[in-house]
């Protein structure tokens, strides 16, 4: 007996040595950390961590951190900035290559700032900005934040991305036991807490071990500095582990597909189920048959597709939604008191529903009509890409897209973008994962993904008359018009301003884009007061092009602009994908008359073109009319990250097409 | 009876309108700026009309100051209502206090509704660089819509630094009465401006009423200031943290030198130099070890330094903090140091004639007397006593030199007895300059791979400020900034070395796509190296409002040599173009190897609001000219072969 607990001893105190240790605050620093200095290659520079560390509890969250600093810009990477309400103990010193130590003051050096106060709250942050920094020091700092369940504070999700924008020498994360933790806490603490962690590349070296005193800690070794990339969402890069923790519904399943089975059976199902409604709706759904049955091409059962995309212009038609009303539902709208028990016949009878209601009351519409549909919950090109695995249900939309199958054909529905036409999903809902629910299947549940589109549906048109006169009066009339994105942004300019106010508004854009050399004397509309309907704007404007060069000069497309910049800088190594704006074909054509004997000058034609997009501009003479004509086409606008030199060049040629301009001139080419 | 009863209940059921737009419920001042205003069609293209801005500035039983604000507004447009819809007070709740806040929201029907305290809110201002305690205090109101009448009322207590305040009068909407009153002991108002702007306005003793205020309109080359604007500076005696007076300069600088001293632990008995040795020595560690950050946690730091002690210390501070911690140890070892106010950046030049004010400058520097000249470029004679200038705040800069911004501009030297104003010399400034050197070929769509070798002098690209062992993005993000490379051009930084004193070299390889882009009949260089045609500077149909501004262009070369596929030729082999502001040459030579070289440089010029015709008249001209060279002379074309 002796011998065993002898031996049981002996292991016990080789475990407990051989288990690594938390840092402690204060210790000599060794000697091979003053080693760590600058490296190109593996991407230390301006600080790194020396020891990064996180511990999560019950009750609090803990930091350390050891840091390098070697420049002025690495100084930031010992900047303190914390919530006061629940930022506990807090200490740090400096300590300079030449061994002097500065040790942070509270009274001094820590500042509380209010960063917000209203009639109920106050919430104050504590800044430090460590005294004493050097550029080739050491920062030791340590504090806690007070939390429940493994977070900090009042927070519910934290998506805690590895690298950070300095390297990471170490960098570790101490776990609990959130199962003990949970049946600690017990009754008082409804959330269970959740936690879960992506895959690591190298160079990231990533060790799951256990700390002394703790359940299981994660370790990350040689972590890259994470750098700002243009048109980027790093939870969109593989290549950028996170940890992720939250709180989330309890006995919902471990088991993925029971989770969401369950999370879809609890939260969404009640919403889209079936239910009933007042007479208003009943009205809208009769006179809907009656138009669809007028027609044998909309018989929702030959054509569920059809009918599915009339009856959301229908329903469009008939109610706003609340973030795009028109003039006179705006003023309405704001007169109106807060309603108590809001219910989805008010929808009706006020004339609007904000975008939960109108996805309800088209998913009612649909079940009406008897379109089997399908519901899917999805994120956008902004936030984290939903991630079955993680059953979090707090990173997704609870509001779904709405799916129609017929056969081979689908189509995806967004009931709360009246804007774009029925049946087009906006770019930053495309092509992302999605969770699939099938209320005709017993509500089943399977993965899948958003509808992703070309530049076919993002088209603008914009038709140029014009004509030199001998006197040098220069006189244009314009059409634009455009179809889903361009017709959208055409729509949300204008549609909840008064006749007045647009025609105003207009006339002072377009004399804007058009410069001030032209006098833009007439902009009119059509089209812009149904919201479904294509708006076309019309501008008719002079100028005064003589001069006394032998050529004149003369921009074939004023007023017209191409949304697509380079930023001023792409840093490099990007391995995240790159999100652009949306796809699209864009047209600009001109018919410029000129007088007898006037003449387009050199061969201004050319065409450009890689995987990325296409830019082309083509200007030919036939008698008295000069014909030119840009196009330019952005294929996709969701990118693979090698695709990047490719986009920068085809961004060069956007930039020059854009400033191209024709010469003509008096007695020849 | 009957008859008149039946009348009062038609009145009473269709009437409210009419009733309500009497203002019943709103106090009696917004009803009365509300009738002088009734009928009267709102300026034109006005997305928002303030009828009534009044402030009353009146002293507490406390020796403190009590601002009283009255706003009455009325939304126009749609484009108007966030405007409208929401009254903000800045300051520091150490100092400024918000003691009662009142809103009423009458809207296009009639109803009233008043300000919901749950819709003010104050938010903080601090930022990680520039810590303080300032904070925006907002209120707003919902549902504001086209035809409400906001009026909100505010009084604030403040604890004043100064016997002088500042009051501009113009804001982004046109205000129909504004109304200054200033009721504390002593005071004096003093507009500036009001006339060549053309305000109307009257002043009845410390009350100061002007009407048909303009908006200010979004113009382009503009000056960087307010001090361009009109407005009010008020002088009084009321009792405030700092006792000193505006007088005149003199009692200004005697009572910063003092303070200044004190506050910064500054040793007496320090004299002029005769060597630069020891001064250079505390010169250097300073930039070495002081970084620059703003931290301003009491109501004077704005303007009082922290003790030199405390700088070096934390090692950093603001401008008046590194002259603070430099006199701090120059004084140590008896070095003389005045602390000499300037300003930098914003367009105003303040001198002996602009009125008196401590918010004429932003900017503190050194001045360091002199035994004899050790022949430094930024000795100035001061009253018969040779000074050095020193800006330790200027990480570039050598010492011995100021940076070029101080080109055309004086520093006021504090010291016990008042002060004097000192013109910075041209030979002070250290000088600027730019060259790029491109080589390389132009493939069949004109995307231009070689190299650049880059000199920058003077520190134009501000590459002083990294570190030897700089970091290659760090290098390119300045390279591409002090030369607008477009983004679209990829640059791969090869080497950065000195070359002659003050000059720095970057040499890089560069794949530049649409190098020569499609223009009219031929190509044209990128707008980096010869920019596009200059626009007019006047809209359409407007007359010019605001001060003008041309822009000081750093002297830039560009020498390039080109091989391309097939032969081109320049429109012009030389042209030239200078005036007593800007200039720039051209010269080019065409065959398959193309020689470019473009030079321009261009000093800063302003324009007040009594002079505009002439900048109007300068920019014309120069317009002309550069567009008409632009046009013709800079437009490469094929030449077609011998064969």
């Amino acid at each position: 007996m002796n011998r065993f607990i002898c031996i049981l001893w002996c292991f016990a105190f080789v475990s407990f040595t051989t288990l690594a240790k938390p840092p402690s605050y204060g210790e000599a620093i060794p000697e091979r950390a003053w080693e760590v200095v600058d490296n190109p290659e593996l991407g230390i520079r301006d600080a790194a961590y020396l020891d990064y560390y996180v511990k999560f509890t019950d009750i609090n969250v803990t930091h350390y951190r050891l840091i390098r600093i070697l420049s002025e810009h690495g100084k930031a990477a010992a900047e303190f900035v914390a919530p006061k309400e629940y930022l506990r103990n807090v200490r740090g010193r400096v300590i300079d290559r030449n061994g002097s130590i500065t040790e942070f003051d509270r009274k001094e050096d820590f500042v509380d700032i209010m960063t917000y106060r209203t009639r109920s709250e106050k919430v104050k942050t504590k800044i430090l900005i460590p005294p004493g920094l050097t550029d080739d020091c050491i920062v030791e700092i340590e504090w806690t934040i007070s939390g429940k369940g493994g977070l900090e504070g009042d927070n519910y999700v934290n998506r805690h991305l590895i690298p950070e924008p300095f390297y990471c020498v170490k960098k570790v994360l101490d776990l609990p036991n959130f199962q003990r933790m949970q049946l600690q806490a017990g009754q008082d603490d409804w959330l269970v807490t959740r936690s879960l962690w992506s895959n690591v590349n190298p160079p990231i070296k990533f060790t799951k071990t256990k700390y002394r005193g703790s359940e299981k800690t994660l370790v990350y070794e040689n972590v890259p500095p994470r750098k700002a990339y243009p048109y980027s969402n790093n939870y969109f890069d593989t290549q950028i582990p996170y940890f992720l923790i939250f709180r989330t519904i309890p006995n919902m399943g471990k088991d993925t597909d029971t989770f969401w089975k369950s999370f879809v059976r609890d939260y969404i199902k009640p919403d889209y189920n079936a239910f009933s409604m007042g007479g208003e709706y009943r009205k809208f759904l009769k006179d809907l048959k009656g138009r669809l049955g007028a027609d044998p091409k909309l018989d929702p059962a030959q054509n569920p597709l059809g009918a599915a995309r009339f009856a959301l212009d229908a329903l469009h038609r008939r109610l706003s939604v609340t973030y795009l009303l028109k003039a006179d539902q705006l003023a309405a709208f704001r007169m109106q008191k807060e309603r108590k028990a809001p219910k989805l016949e008010d929808c009706f009878r006020d004339g609007w529903a904000n975008p939960s209601e109108m996805t309800r009351i088209y998913v009612k519409t649909l079940r009406d009509l008897g379109i089997q549909h399908q519901l899917l919950l999805t994120t956008n090109h902004n936030d984290p890409p939903f991630r079955a695995g993680e059953n979090n249900p707090f990173a997704i939309s609870w509001r779904p897209l709405v799916l129609v199958v017929n056969g081979e054909q689908q189509a995806m529905f967004c009931p709360w973008t009246p804007q774009f036409a029925s049946g087009h999903l906006p770019s930053y809902y495309q092509g992302l994962p999605a969770l699939v629910i099938d209320p005709d299947n017993k509500w089943a549940i399977s993965y899948g993904a958003t509808l992703h589109y070309g530049a076919a549906i993002n088209q603008c048109q914009t038709n140029y008359q014009a004509t030199l006169g001998k006197d040098g009066t220069f006189s244009v009339a314009m059409e634009q018009s455009g179809s889903g994105a361009f017709n959208a942004e055409m729509t949300e300019s204008i549609y909840s301003l008064t006749d007045q106010e647009r025609d105003a508004m207009l006339a002072e854009r377009w004399q804007r884009r058009f410069g001030d050399d032209y006098l833009v004397e007439k902009v009119t509309t059509q089209g812009d007061r149904d919201i479904k309907d294509i708006c076309v704007v019309s501008v008719e404007a002079s100028m005064d092009l003589s001069g006394d060069s032998q050529w004149l000069s003369v921009n074939p497309f004023p007023g017209s602009m191409i949304d697509m910049y380079s930023p001023p800088m792409w840093p490099s190594d990007r391995t995240q994908p790159i999100f652009l704006n949306r796809p699209f074909y864009q047209v600009d054509t001109m018919r410029l008359q000129v007088p007898q004997g006037w003449k387009l000058k050199g061969e201004p034609s050319w065409q450009k073109a890689n995987s990325v997009g296409t830019v082309k501009f083509v200007a030919l003479q036939e008698g008295q009319t000069i014909t030119i004509q840009r196009a330019i086409t952005l294929n996709n606008h969701m990118l693979e990250a090698k695709a990047e030199p490719s986009l920068r060049v085809f961004l060069a040629w956007i930039e020059e097409v854009e400033a191209q301009q024709i010469a003509v001139s008096q007695g020849g080419a | 009876m009957r008859s008149l009863f039946s009348l009062l209940c038609l009145i009473t059921l269709f009437a409210p309108p009419a009733w309500a737009q009497l203002g019943s419920g709103l106090p009696d001042w917004a009803k009365t700026a509300l009738a002088e205003k009734e009928g009267v069609a709102p300026p034109e293209k006005a997305d928002l009309w303030r009828l009534l801005d009044e402030t009353i500035i009146s002293p507490d039983n406390k020796g403190r100051i009590t601002v009283q604000r009255r706003v009455v507004q009325k939304v126009i447009t749609e484009h108007g209502v966030d405007l409208a819809s929401i009254f903000v007070i800045d300051g520091d709740p150490n100092t400024t206090k918000v003691k009662r806040l009142k809103g009423w929201h009458q809207n296009s029907r009639g109803k009233i509704t008043k300000l919901d305290k749950a819709n003010v809110f104050t938010v903080s201002q601090a930022q990680i660089n520039r810590v303080s305690h300032d904070a925006s205090t907002a209120a707003y109101f919902e549902k504001v819509g086209r035809n409400s009448i906001i009026v909100f009322e505010s009084k604030e207590r403040r604890t004043e630094v100064f016997n002088q305040d500042l009051v501009f009068m113009l804001s982004n909407f046109p205000i129909a009465k504004r109304v200054i009153d200033v009721r504390l002991t002593g005071a004096q108002l003093q507009p500036v401006n009001f006339d060549s702007w053309q305000l109307t306005y009257q002043q009845e003793g410390t009350r100061l009423v002007a009407k048909h205020l303009p908006e200010i309109q979004r113009e382009w080359m503009t000056a960087d200031s307010g001090y361009f604007f009109p407005y009010l500076i008020i002088n009084h005696r009321q009792g405030t943290e700092f006792d000193v007076t505006f007088d005149t300069w003199s009692s200004l600088g005697s009572w910063y030198y003092r303070t200044f001293a004190q506050s910064a632990s500054f040793q007496e008995g320090g004299e002029a130099i005769d060597n630069i040795t020891q001064l250079a020595g505390i010169f250097e560690r300073q930039q070495k070890d002081i970084s620059y950050r703003q931290r301003y946690l009491t109501p004077g730091r704005g303007w009082v330094p922290a003790s030199g002690g405390d700088v070096q210390r934390r090692k950093y501070g603001d401008c008046k903090d590194m002259v603070a911690c430099l006199g701090f140890e120059a004084t140590k070892q008896k070095i003389a140091v005045y602390p000499a106010l300037a300003t930098i950046i914003r367009d105003y030049y303040p001198d002996e004639t602009k009125p008196v004010s401590p918010f004429a400058f932003n900017h503190v520097i050194a001045a360091v007397p002199l035994k004899q000249s050790l022949g430094l470029a930024a000795e100035v004679m001061v009253d018969n006593q040779l000074m050095l200038l020193v800006d330790p705040t200027s990480k570039g800069t050598p010492l011995g030199y100021l940076p070029a911004d101080y080109r055309g501009r004086q520093v006021f030297l504090c010291n016990k007895e008042g002060g004097a104003w000192i013109e910075i010399p041209e030979k002070a400034l250290e000088k600027r300059a730019i060259k790029v050197q491109v080589f390389g070929r132009l493939d069949q769509h004109h995307t231009l791979g070689g190299s650049l070798i880059i000199s920058s002098r003077g520190n134009a690209l501000g590459l002083r400020m990294l570190p030897d062992n700089r970091d290659p993005e760090d290098v390119e993000w300045l390279v591409r900034r002090g030369l607008d490379i477009p983004g679209t051009a990829v640059l791969t930084i090869n080497h950065v070395a000195p070359g002659e004193p003050g000059e720095i070299q970057v040499t890089c390889q560069v794949m530049w796509p649409s190098f020569l882009r499609h223009d009219v009949h031929g190509f044209r260089l990128p707008g980096t190296i010869v920019p596009h045609t200059r626009l007019q500077i006047e809209d359409r149909g407007k007359e010019r409002q605001q001060a003008i501004r041309i822009a000081p262009q750093v002297a830039t070369s560009w020498v390039m040599s080109l091989s391309t596929v097939r032969p081109m030729a320049p429109g012009a082999e030389a042209t030239e173009w200078s005036d007593d502001t800007r200039r720039f040459a051209w010269k080019a030579s065409g065959g398959k190897t193309l020689k470019v070289e473009y030079h321009r440089a261009g000093k800063k010029r302003l324009f007040p609001k009594s002079d505009l015709q002439a900048g109007i008249d300068y920019w014309e001209g120069y317009r002309e000219n550069y567009n008409a060279f632009y046009l013709t002379d800079t437009l490469f074309q094929e030449v077609p072969s011998a064969n």
